[in-house]
């Protein structure tokens, strides 16, 4: 995205292929994967230890969901730059996401090209109104 | 009963039926998801709205 300063960012999703898949689509965008966790306690960890810039994280996760995890990181980071990734994109679940914090949300079933477009879109609004 | 119960592994059934009634119920609800160009707008514009504090 930036040249001069790559976005770090940090994965959680516990499906390895769709992780894989988005580590590519981050890395063809300019960013910086630091992370992947595979569940929701550890992205709640590697979050706080590794300070990315940026959280893709999945709803549907072992261990802890996403909206919990959110909540969680949210709630210690309130400035957190988090998009919710998922399958489900019914308008309560999309409401909670907002309400916990989220700043993004990005539908699975999307082409590469638009889940990119969706990051781009997010991210660049978010920096603009910390500008 | 016993040949039935011998036969057939009832419990790996309800397991089966008790998934398939959860993707069932996951495809309902996909069938509600909303476009992601209106998701993303209403993300974009609540970003806009409440800009986030510096950390």
């Amino acid at each position: 995205m930036n040249a001069k300063k790559k976005p770090r960012v940090l994965v959680a999703e516990d499906e390895a292929h769709v992780r894989r898949l988005l580590r590519s689509i981050l890395e063809s965008m300019n960013c910086e994967v630091v992370g992947e966790a595979e569940n929701g306690k550890d992205a709640v960890t590697q979050f706080l230890q590794l300070k990315p810039h940026m959280l893709l994280l999945d709803i549907n996760m072992p261990l802890k969901s996403g909206k919990t995890a959110l909540a969680e990181i949210r709630k210690k980071q309130p400035g957190a730059f988090i998009m919710m990734i998922t399958s489900l994109a019914d308008k309560e679940t999309i409401i909670d996401c907002m309400q916990l914090g989220a700043a993004g949300y990005i539908r699975k079933d999307l082409p590469l090209d638009e889940i990119k477009t969706v990051i781009k879109k997010t991210w660049q609004a978010y920096r603009q109104a910390r500008a | 009963m016993i040949k039935v119960l011998e036969k057939y592994d009832l419990e790996a059934m309800r397991r089966a039926i008790a998934e398939d009634i959860k993707h069932q119920q996951t495809d309902e609800r996909q069938q509600k998801n909303i476009s992601q160009d209106a998701i993303t707008a209403l993300m974009v514009e609540n970003i806009k709205r409440k800009p986030q504090k510096h950390d």
